[in-house]
């Protein structure tokens, strides 16, 4: 097996050492030595590493500052509850497709609020937006009735995937094969033409429109497909926890979110994923050994990781091509930037 | 309270050190398959263990985090009636283990963390929650996929239920029967103005105020909610004060509620109107200066100023025992340390630690003796029956006005 993927690393060139170790690590090393509740643990982490990686694609590649990517990530988590304790419906088969399309619908829906067009909005303006977006979601799901308001949707069923899925092996290996699988996806996507369109129009959006692209089509399409990927993962969390509740669409997930790709590396998708496992067991086991003082332990473990490794705690190991990649890398000379004919217009 | 750590679970001190180095290591995959094993060998025996295993007690609160001031307590009140039930014999002989778990002040790290009592530790039953978000978050996890008996131990809005789910806190009819009648006895009318934070327990005690209301003859002449984050109630004020109320009865939040309870004084409604806070309790009367507070009335199971030996006697040991600026008080450590008392005496009953025994048994638990009075859990309910009095504001403290007697859950309780 080695052999084979050292055979490809070597023809493509392009799958990093690392990337294959974290999911040989997830999918091969881990399971054999996990039993009882770090699997149910491991298997949260990865589904918040699915979320982190969804972030990673629009604010890594997209350069839009996701302030609001819980909301994504919530909504589709409700729909998914919803149709478990009212309508019984608990397929996966049903289930999880579901929480794709309203991931993606939900991306769409404030993609093309915020993306239609041409020219680049404000980032600035782009960011407030999303935060208002989840600030408001969690609002308004707080003091909605129909769905529980404040309490949420408790007791979900277990879901069912040729036989009913329990927390546990089945679902760990469910979620890190989706994980897998939606890595590909992405992976396949930043290192695609679109890929190098978005990056590119992050860097300079007026060079790219003059070569042809339409680059609010590229932003809109990654952020709707990165809405499903975050959906997918909201359904998840709610099937594996058995809830949903309002806070699974706010700010404080949000931000937590943002950090889990900060301190993985920004733009590197596999620090994504390394970001989100690596602060949640920290944060887990600070929690556990410390008191009193575990957050702002953890909050000084934030600031200082931050600090001295703004590039992600991968960024001693990584080579330097998944940077290039992200458009982070600060060439070795600058082009002389063109003079802007038109600035006013 | 040196015994009480005794009957401490080891885990917390033994794993500590090993812990932090790990996480210091940094390896992330590589630490997370070491608890992993530890925890598979370490607790293969416990789980498994013959008729004489320890039993164990999750104690899910929140220790750190905005609520902490209340966690700490459900804490507390837990190793004081820990200690009081070993010292009693424990649980079918052997002495019972508390396991502390942090949820944090957080929806998400309480899923997580009892998920740690009930997967890990293997606890016979968890206690704890302090919001009912977060008793609803965590219900799936404990009971659903954990088979574990839960008790919430808090004042909340009814209606929670399942098989292995009890309630040890009051819930709104306990609260709003007596207390509206006490109200229109003590206030100069009877037009009741209601407002409330806009969540779940407020909503749901607005049926039970109506209800109560109308039958004792008075009006609601308004009713509001507010924003959970309400900062600015002058509008509201105005509102009250044109509305004729004589009575404003209250289920806003802190600290949200003080900054009403300043309004509706400034503006003169306390004048002649009475203001009414019916969850008022000793830790919430520090917040704020006691004289905007004096005057206002309660009504909860449980006061400090209860004079009864065996009250009188917990309140001085809490006081004694703990030095962290927390109360013993109804805002759940009561109903913690009423729940865990409950259910060493079912499981001795039982003469099991089996969840679904222990439950059967739990069902018809009668409490002689607990803080303020005797406590029944009501057969088929899930809920307790206990005694609710009515209390009043005086210089930082609650004195006791009315004892109103054992109250039933009623129509807020479940159904089995």
């Amino acid at each position: 097996m080695l052999a084979s993927v050292r055979t490809r690393i070597a023809r493509g060139g392009r799958i990093a050492l690392l990337e294959v170790l974290v999911f040989v690590v997830i999918l091969v090393v881990l399971p054999p030595l996990i039993s009882g509740f770090t699997v149910t643990l491991l298997t949260q982490y990865l589904i918040y590493a699915l979320l982190a990686l969804s972030l990673d694609l629009v604010w890594g590649y997209g350069g839009i500052l996701d302030l609001g990517r819980a909301a994504v990530f919530g909504w589709p988590a409700y729909v998914v509850a919803l149709l478990a304790t009212k309508s019984h419906v608990t397929s996966g088969f049903v289930l999880l497709p579901v929480a794709l399309v309203v991931g993606a619908a939900v991306g769409l829906l404030v993609g093309l609020f915020l993306f239609a067009g041409r020219g680049r909005r404000d980032e600035f303006f782009i960011a407030m937006s999303l935060l208002a977006f989840s600030f408001i979601s969690q609002e308004v799901a707080t003091s909605w009735e129909a769905i529980g308001s404040a309490n949420g949707i408790p007791g979900i069923p277990l879901m069912t995937l040729f036989g009913s899925l329990a927390p546990g092996l089945g679902f760990y290996y469910l979620v890190a094969l989706l994980l897998l699988a939606c890595y590909l996806l992405v992976r396949w996507l930043v290192h695609s033409q679109f890929g190098l369109v978005l990056v590119a129009s992050r860097q300079d959006d007026r060079r790219v429109s003059f070569l042809g692209y339409a680059t609010w089509q590229v932003r809109l399409i990654s952020y709707v497909i990165s809405g499903a990927i975050a959906g997918l993962a909201g359904a998840l969390y709610a099937l594996h926890n058995g809830y949903a509740s309002p806070d699974m669409l706010g700010v404080t997930l949000s931000t937590q979110a943002l950090l889990w790709v900060l301190l993985g590396g920004r733009g590197v998708l596999i620090g994504a994923l390394v970001g989100a496992v690596l602060l949640n067991y920290v944060s887990f086991e600070l929690n556990g050994a410390l008191s009193t003082a575990w957050q702002i332990v953890l909050g000084l473990i934030i600031v200082v990781g931050a600090t001295t490794l703004p590039r992600g705690v991968l960024s001693p190991f990584l080579s330097r091509e998944p940077r290039r990649f992200s458009g982070y890398e600060r060439p070795a000379h600058p082009p002389v930037a063109p003079k802007v004919l038109s600035e006013g217009t | 309270m040196s015994n009480v750590d005794g009957s401490e679970d080891g885990r917390a001190s033994v794993l500590t050190r090993r812990r932090l180095l790990k996480t210091a290591a940094g390896g992330a995959f590589a630490a997370m398959a070491g608890p992993a094993l530890a925890a598979c060998g370490g607790s293969g025996g416990a789980a498994s263990g013959g008729s004489a295993r320890a039993a164990k007690v999750g104690i899910l609160a929140d220790m750190t985090g905005s609520l902490a001031v209340f966690g700490k307590s459900y804490w507390n009140a837990a190793r004081m009636a820990a200690e009081d039930i070993n010292k009693s014999g424990g649980v079918r002989g052997r002495k019972i283990q508390l396991v502390l778990a942090d949820s944090a002040s957080d929806n998400s790290t309480a899923v997580q963390k009892s998920g740690q009592l009930v997967q890990q530790d293997h606890v016979d039953v968890v206690i704890g929650g302090l919001t009912s978000a977060m008793r609803e978050a965590i219900k799936s996890t404990i009971i659903d996929r954990g088979q574990t008996l839960y008790i919430y131990p808090n004042l909340y809005e009814g209606n929670s239920c399942g098989e292995l789910q009890f309630n040890t806190g009051p819930v709104p009819p306990m609260v709003v029967d007596p207390l509206v009648p006490w109200l229109f006895q003590n206030a100069s009318g009877k037009n009741v103005y209601y407002t409330g934070s806009d969540y779940v327990f407020p909503r749901a005690s607005l049926k039970f105020i109506k209800a109560a209301v109308e039958s004792n003859g008075g009006k609601l002449v308004g009713t509001e909610f507010l924003p959970l984050d309400a900062t600015d109630f002058s509008h509201s004020t105005q509102k009250i004060l044109s509305s004729g109320a004589d009575i404003v009865y209250s289920n806003v939040i802190p600290p949200g509620i003080w900054t009403q309870v300043r309004q509706l004084t400034e503006q003169g409604f306390r004048d002649k109107g009475m203001l009414c806070v019916p969850y008022l309790e000793e830790s919430a009367l520090q917040a704020i200066p006691a004289k905007l507070l004096e005057g206002l009335p309660a009504c909860l199971d449980f006061f400090q100023a209860l004079t009864d030996p065996y009250d009188t006697a917990l309140v001085k040991r809490y006081k004694s025992s703990f030095h962290d600026g927390t109360y013993f008080s109804a805002n759940g450590a009561v109903g913690t340390f009423r729940g865990l008392k409950m259910w060493a005496q079912a499981a001795n009953e039982a003469d099991s630690l089996d969840a679904h025994d222990v439950a059967k048994a739990l069902d018809h638990q009668e409490l002689k003796e607990g803080p303020g009075g005797p406590a029944k859990m009501v057969p088929g309910s899930h809920h307790v029956a206990v005694n609710m009095y009515l209390g009043v504001a005086h210089n930082g403290k609650m004195d006791i006005k009315e004892n109103f007697g054992q109250r039933q859950p009623g129509s807020a309780g479940c159904h089995f």
